[in-house]
């Protein structure tokens, strides 16, 4: 593996928080609301987990390996309740980005939940249990979720002619 | 092994979470009809929302003909009700299914755009596209609703009338 992927991989929070700014301040420009909260959700639910992941790097392995997955998961759930609330509440209709965003958050929990079942309940642990499954899949589907809300925030609201207006 | 019920609870959310995404458009059908139910209950739009949400309903799950008659009827109460029309003109309009369910799409859309123009634009755009809007309308009332007048003769005298009763529309 080159050494630019894996930096690409490990380091994948602190690049999303960086890339995740320019969608949120975009929809801000653009007045797209629905993307403009769902970006702050998302930005916070990576921040904190990226909080977290350090704080729980002084822990022992096995609490860790308790903990780890279970938080993660609990966040994203979170993120997904928060923001179809949120939907519900100002009687916004979910874009298909936002649709397709949730996909991609379910595989994410889906895999979360997997991890933890692997680990904790059936008690098979690796040596290098963060460097698998968790950023072969995880990492990069959150990248696919931050492409997806730059495009979604590029693209504004229409306006009557359909273009966007900004 | 000792394993604890709480170390299932994290499998138990990913299963809600998968169900809950795949009937996404039923779930986020529900939750905004219980929003508006809670939330919104005093707003002028209630009413007619409920009405078309009944409406909806009894159209999607076929409901005999009879039952969409009373929900017609319930409709046309509701637009002929005093705080619908100016007292010149009660009782007068009666509306069939087919135009009923035009009005709904042309009120949803109008009422869209309005929101977007009251959030959105310049003041200078807001007079442009206003305007575009009462046009808009108007070739929409001409299209769905000929009356029958404009059935028996096509003057652009009418027309004419018609606009400027239309330009003044606050």
């Amino acid at each position: 593996m080159s050494e630019i992927l894996q930096y690409i991989l490990y380091y994948g929070d602190k690049a999303m928080i960086v890339i995740c700014l320019v969608p949120v301040f975009m929809s801000l420009k653009n007045k797209n609301w629905p993307i403009f909260s769902f970006a702050l959700l998302y930005i916070t639910a990576v921040a904190l987990r990226h909080i977290l992941s350090s704080y729980y790097s002084d822990f022992p392995q096995e609490e860790k390996v308790y903990i780890w997955y279970q938080t993660f998961e609990y966040l994203f759930f979170g993120t997904f309740i928060a923001s179809v609330a949120l939907h519900a509440l100002l009687l916004w209709t979910t874009t298909k980005a936002i649709k397709c965003i949730y996909v991609l958050m379910t595989i994410n929990v889906c895999f979360y939940a997997f991890m933890h079942w692997q680990r904790n309940i059936m008690g098979w642990n690796e040596y290098d249990w963060t460097w698998d499954l968790y950023t072969w899949i995880v990492v990069p589907i959150n990248y696919i979720i931050i492409g997806i809300l730059l495009v979604a925030s590029i693209k504004g609201v229409q306006g009557r002619d359909g273009h966007s207006i900004s | 092994m000792d394993i604890q019920l709480a170390s299932y609870i994290p499998l138990l959310l990913a299963a809600v979470m998968v169900v809950m995404v795949l009937a996404f458009a039923l779930l986020e059908q529900n939750l905004k009809a219980r929003v508006i139910a809670r939330l919104y209950k005093n707003a002028p739009f209630y009413q007619a929302h409920r009405l078309l949400q009944q409406y909806h309903h009894a159209v999607n799950n076929r409901a005999s003909a009879d039952e969409i008659e009373l929900i017609t009827q319930e409709v046309n109460q509701y637009f002929n009700s005093p705080h619908q029309l100016p007292s010149g003109r009660q009782g007068q309009t009666t509306l069939t299914q087919e135009q009923y369910q035009q009005f709904a799409h042309a009120h949803r859309i109008l009422q869209k755009q309005i929101n977007f123009i009251n959030t959105d634009m310049s003041a200078k755009q807001r007079i442009m596209v206003n305007t575009q809007i009462k046009i808009d309308c108007l070739n929409y009332a001409e299209t769905y609703c000929p009356t029958e007048e404009n059935l028996k003769e096509k003057s652009s005298a009418d027309h004419s009338s018609m606009v400027s009763s239309i330009a003044k529309m606050p």
